[in-house]
């Protein structure tokens, strides 16, 4: 039976996949609206910005998860902890066979005319710093800041993700906090941190 | 010189920014998305997505593939082509076959010089 959208609103993430594996395809479409755009975002961020590259990896997780719909066992793990860590491996396996060299200048600057353009022309600036910042930073530092500070997962959740301990966490969180800050702290001016 | 505090406020704002800053997921993703789960739910319920064409596609591959049965069509459209066009081609046949027996020579009229010339 095909139900709107909206009657999904507050069904969590692992009952939408089950009843996804039941037969109930407004399911995955909502899961789709939900999830698509944190795993995209959080992709983009381990791929130091390459979005074609992110939204591949974003299709192939949900690949994933739909075909993993008929196993899962509401309760046992949240879907998006299981998501993030499919998108980890995948991410890693990319950027340890391209290698890569990670660009950073890419943070722009949108002209806009609205009259509160310039406190959203600060916060795309602040938000394309952080980006080129975090990019510059090791593999699992990124990853460990990205799922902590920007997804707001916690540290068991994250130990769980990257396979390591709740210690190692910490430790790889604040010294990716401390590089980022060292990389920021020459632009404070510039983006407006004068008084802080 | 900035304090470690600055540093933490410092870095609050721009993981504030960021998390605002999500990145819409284009219109192609979506509908990507959307037919994989079409295309796995389809698999988990044992219906192929094309499944009109699954009957044709089994005799089909009964008889040989898809070459096969162009072949076998051309053959059928031609049974029908002389069927209609050269009904007098075949009127001996009633009269051959009226009597006890029939020649050779009622089905082939050429068989004689043939079977002259060894």
């Amino acid at each position: 039976m095909l139900m709107p959208f909206d009657v999904h609103d507050d069904v969590p993430d692992e009952a939408l996949l089950v009843a996804f594996a039941n037969g109930d395809r407004a399911a995955a479409h909502v899961l789709t609206l939900r999830l698509a755009p944190r795993i995209l975002s959080f992709a983009a961020r381990m791929l130091g910005g390459d979005r074609a590259e992110a939204e591949d990896v974003t299709q192939e997780a949900m690949l994933r998860l739909w075909r993993v719909a008929g196993e899962w066992r509401q309760g046992e793990a949240k879907v998006t902890t299981w998501l993030f860590r499919v998108v980890s491996n995948l991410c890693t396996d990319r950027l340890r066979k391209s290698g890569r060299a990670v660009d950073l200048d890419v943070a722009g600057e949108p002209e806009d005319d609205r009259p509160d353009a310039a406190a959203e022309l600060e916060q795309a600036q602040r938000a394309a710093a952080l980006d080129a910042a975090l990019a510059a930073l090791p593999d699992r530092q990124r990853e460990a800041v990205v799922l902590r500070h920007l997804e707001g997962l916690t540290n068991p959740e994250i130990a769980g993700i990257m396979d390591i301990s709740v210690e190692a966490v910490e430790s790889l969180t604040a010294r990716g906090k401390r590089a980022l800050a060292a990389a920021l702290r020459g632009r404070r001016e510039e983006l407006g941190y004068a008084d802080c | 010189m900035p304090t470690a505090d600055d540093d933490d406020r410092m870095l609050a704002a721009h993981f504030a920014a960021a998390r605002a800053d999500v990145p819409e997921p284009s219109a192609a993703l979506l509908a990507r998305i959307v037919a994989d789960s079409e295309a796995v739910a389809d698999a988990r319920a044992g219906t192929p997505r094309h499944k009109r064409w699954s009957l044709a596609a089994r005799l089909a591959g009964a008889v040989g593939g898809w070459p096969s049965l162009a072949g076998l069509t051309a053959a059928a459209a031609c049974g029908v082509w002389i069927g209609a066009a050269m009904p007098g081609a075949v009127a001996f046949l009633p009269a051959a076959t009226q009597g006890e027996a029939y020649e050779i020579t009622d089905l082939m009229a050429g068989y004689p010089a043939l079977d002259e010339e060894g």
